[in-house]
């Protein structure tokens, strides 16, 4: 018992010290959360990274990185293990007992708020840059970002919006079908389309009779799927969708999860690339062609 | 060559819970961690502050943890093997790991997680008692539990509760059903003092109980019949070994997910190497299982390094080739 | 010392053993025989104590074997089953300790090895006592058992000791030899009843024969008495011949 108070007082003594060391700018930061891997780096504080969940796949170099695990299932020690002065955890990041154990190992760590929000990216950027001391770069790229974003936003018509279904190729079993609540329904919703299937929150099998009731206009899946899924073609055979062709006039299309869902920096391009997809016709302005959306930094 | 298993398994345990503390993704030399250890025991030596963080407060809980749930699977599993009379029963045969699932995988569903670090491991323990009770009552007859009622009913409460549990899966949201999925791979992740204090009581009243049941197990060993012939109250036996059971496996699947083939492998193999009598293999089971879970535990947690595996993936996939192994030796008996 | 007052067993609304009555006193060695089916099993699992009568009750020495408690009847009566199965493999001198599992708390951990110890040499299992169970024939396994079930009541004043076809699995020697035991430990004060199908034997070691038939003792009393004419044709549908041995006793050729 002595020993476990001991440890007790130990730990409150580092977190102080954490504290303490929280005025100056962290030199190693640790990040649970793709979206803000990407904010990181485009703040120009990507050599300072020393570990990425395994969602965090952009850019490049962040792969190369020691992987902390998947985002809902990191490792106390393994984290502790890279040293950082700072662990960036989206909401969605835990297990939460691990994070308590981090907070009392006198780890500092920094969450934000989720959301799935084109605009909530700026806030969290403001977030992010507080906590890494790039204030002055955050504040610069959230003004950029918030300029895309307003302009993208400005040409997207809101009425008449198409029915999009989002398809997600999960595992051996039936495909999955986004319902409401998905990253993929606020961006679909944002980049002016309409969720095709209302009814549910999360993820569902597909459902051959629901696709037809949904009488979706688009079908968006993701590069993974159509892989996994055998090809474009195969998809279109699909009992639920070879029906649905026969009825109406339904268009395919993917995209990059990651840069789609990612709600990081690209959100403004992502957002304009997809009312692209969801409505060719709608002339869409040109964006500033931006540094934080190359692969290669 | 009998007499010294049991100092063999406690050697094998020490030896696990010593690489448990002293291997890590964070490389601590041994000898502070030695520093750590004695400061722990009170003698006044210098530590490491961070190594003192690390050992007290992660990889001590933790090992803690692993030695307790792999001792009580351990344990269990040749408790439901001498109850059952069958070298292929486990803790799991009872529903009551899935009672436990579901109980925890509907505190994940209705976010009573957010009511703090115990609400799952107590969701999960009632779970498995209820469970467990449930399969007790569909299996009396007239006063009696006959092992088949009691196979067929854990059969049944198994199959509902991983049904329930399909239905929760189904309608989670994305979230919830990440958790859920993590937490059925089995983990020891975020061990703590806290979690260690959740299940000791139910453990240490389940192992205390154990003792008692050794003698009536062996002569089961003979058949119900002789059993009872030999003065063995069967039904309480039963009914005792039940309850026990439902205590140690339904608090450890609560905290650490269902860590699968400890239960089943760890005992059989205890018994090829020191007999069937369970005045030996109930202790040397909960020791070789604590033994095998520490040892698979810091395996998951520096393979990967710095994620770690769920050390549920680690256990089958040492238990899974050996219980097909032991399937093909016993391939003769059971043609037979 | 024990016995059973017209007794009737029912299983499923069938009566197995009805108003059966028999009475069997310490030194008494009884030969339960009868064809297939006539109730020897159920009534000697009633006589142990393992199944309920539907009518009746069963005492031993005047208490109830059926509200009595466990214990107590297992220091007091052993059963030696047709047939017993091990669960897992375990060496004869285990399976024989377990037969002193009623008198641990009594007795010594010595005491009760010397008294498994003496239970092998009885039924001749010492030279395979360290051999596991499985790697036996099955009338070294036989013996095993017997050895359990004399462990049980090693030590014991009076006790009953129920055999269900002890010599089935036995090679002639060994038949001759368990029944030549089972009628020292009568001798010595035991009360012995076995279900045997071999009336040349029965005839030739028991003191006692009691005849079933179709759930109800049909004959009860000396070889020569219980195993008459009328019944040997009546029940077994054999004819015998009553020959004298070279001991001088008395035993029965069925043809």
């Amino acid at each position: 018992m002595r020993a476990l108070r001991h440890a007790l007082a130990l730990a409150a003594a580092l977190v102080a010290g954490a504290a303490a060391a929280a005025d100056t700018a962290p030199g190693r930061i640790a990040v649970a959360g793709s979206g803000l891997t990407e904010i990181v780096v485009a703040l120009g504080a990507g050599d300072r990274l020393v570990g990425v969940d395994t969602t965090s796949l952009f850019p490049d170099r962040v792969r190369r990185l020691p992987q902390l695990g998947y985002l809902r299932a990191i490792a106390a020690e393994g984290v502790l293990s890279l040293k950082p002065d700072l662990l960036l955890a989206s909401e969605d990041a835990g297990p939460p007992a691990v994070l308590a154990q981090l907070a009392s190992a006198g780890l500092r760590i920094v969450r934000t708020e989720d959301g799935y929000d084109p605009e909530a990216v700026v806030r969290r950027i403001g977030h992010v840059g507080a906590a890494i001391g790039r204030e002055a770069a955050a504040g610069a790229l959230e003004r950029e970002i918030a300029a895309d974003l307003a302009s993208v936003r400005a040409a997207i018509p809101r009425a008449d919006r198409p029915r999009v279904l989002f398809l997600l190729a999960a595992g051996s079993g039936a495909p999955l079908v986004a319902g409401r609540e998905t990253a993929a329904a606020a961006m679909i919703d944002y980049a002016g389309g309409r969720n095709a299937i209302d009814a549910y929150r999360g993820y569902k099998p597909l459902a051959a009779e629901s696709v037809l009731d949904a009488a979706p206009d688009l079908i968006l899946t993701t590069d993974t799927s159509v892989r996994a899924l055998g090809g474009m073609d195969a998809i279109r055979a699909m009992p639920a969708f070879a029906a649905l062709v026969r009825t109406r006039a339904v268009r395919f299309a993917d995209v990059d999860p990651v840069y789609m869902f990612g709600y990081g920096p690209r959100v403004a391009h992502a957002v304009r690339d997809l009312a692209r997809t969801i409505r060719p016709e709608v002339p869409l302005p040109e964006l500033p062609d931006r540094s934080w959306l190359r692969a290669d930094r | 060559m009998t007499g010294r298993i049991e100092p063999l398994a406690f050697a094998l345990l020490g030896a696990s819970l010593l690489a448990a503390l002293c291997i890590g993704p964070l490389s601590l030399p041994a000898e502070s961690v030695g520093r750590v250890l004695a400061r722990l025991a009170g003698l006044p030596v210098e530590v490491d502050e961070r190594a003192m963080a690390v050992v007290s407060a992660l990889r001590l809980p933790r090992a803690a943890l692993a030695a307790i749930v792999g001792g009580s699977l351990g344990a269990a599993g040749a408790v439901m093997q001498g109850l059952f009379r069958n070298a292929l029963a486990d803790p799991g045969i009872l529903g009551i790991s899935g009672g436990a699932s579901l109980g925890a995988v509907a505190a994940i569903y209705f976010g009573a997680i957010a009511w703090g670090l115990w609400a799952m491991p107590a969701a999960g323990f009632a779970g498995g008692l209820v469970a467990a009770n449930i399969v007790a009552r569909l299996a009396r007859t007239n006063g009696r539990m006959p092992v088949a009622a009691l196979l067929l009913s854990g059969i049944a409460v198994n199959a509902f509760a991983m049904a329930m549990m399909g239905i929760l899966i189904y309608s989670s949201d994305d979230r919830q059903l990440r958790d859920i999925t993590v937490w059925l791979l089995g983990s020891l992740s975020g061990a703590s003092w806290q979690r260690v204090a959740l299940v000791a009581p139910a453990v240490a009243a389940a192992l205390a109980a154990i003792p008692f049941l050794a003698r009536g197990l062996d002569a089961l060993i003979l058949g119900e019949r002789e059993a009872a012939n030999l003065g063995v109250r069967v039904e309480s036996l039963k009914r005792v070994a039940i309850a026990v059971v439902a205590m140690a496996t339904g608090a450890v699947v609560s905290v650490a997910g269902p860590i699968g083939f400890v239960g089943l492998v760890v005992p059989h193999v205890v018994r090829l190497v020191a007999g069937a009598g369970h005045r030996r293999l109930l202790p040397l089971s909960a020791c070789a299982g604590a033994a095998l879970l520490v040892a698979a535990d810091t395996l998951a947690r520096v393979i990967v390094a710095p994620a770690e595996l769920p050390v549920g993936l680690v256990t089958a996939a040492i238990g899974a080739p050996f219980f097909a192994l032991l399937l093909l030796r016993e391939k003769g008996h059971l043609a037979a | 010392m024990i016995e059973a007052d017209a007794i009737a067993v029912a299983r499923g609304g069938r009566f197995l053993v009805e108003g059966a009555s028999v009475r069997v006193a310490a030194g008494e060695f009884v030969a339960l025989v009868g064809p297939n089916g006539a109730g020897k099993s159920t009534l000697l699992r009633a006589l142990a104590g393992e199944s309920d009568c539907t009518r009746g009750a069963v005492r031993l020495h005047g208490r109830d074997v059926r509200t009595c408690a466990p214990g107590w009847l297992a220091r007091h009566r052993a059963v030696m089953a047709q047939e017993t199965a091990l669960a897992f493999e375990m060496p004869v001198r285990e399976v024989v300790r377990l037969g002193r599992l009623p008198h641990e708390a009594a007795c010594t951990r010595a005491e009760n090895a010397a008294a498994a110890a003496r239970a092998m040499a009885l039924a001749g299992v010492e030279a395979f006592a360290d051999r596991g169970v499985s790697s036996l024939s099955g009338g070294e396994r036989q013996r095993v058992h017997l050895a359990r079930t004399l462990a049980q009541i090693d030590g014991v004043s009076a006790p009953l000791l129920l055999l269900d076809e002890p010599t089935a699995s036995l090679d002639l020697a060994h038949q001759r030899e368990v029944l030549a035991l089972a009628r020292r430990l009568a001798a010595g004060g035991a009360a012995v009843v076995a279900v045997v199908h071999d009336l040349f034997a029965a005839t030739r070691t028991c003191d006692r024969i009691v005849v079933m038939d179709r759930g109800r003792i049909v004959r009860d009393g000396s070889p020569r008495l219980a195993l008459d004419d009328r019944t040997l044709a009546g029940v077994f549908a054999v004819r015998g011949q009553w020959v004298t041995l070279d001991d001088g006793q008395d035993a029965l050729l069925a043809h």
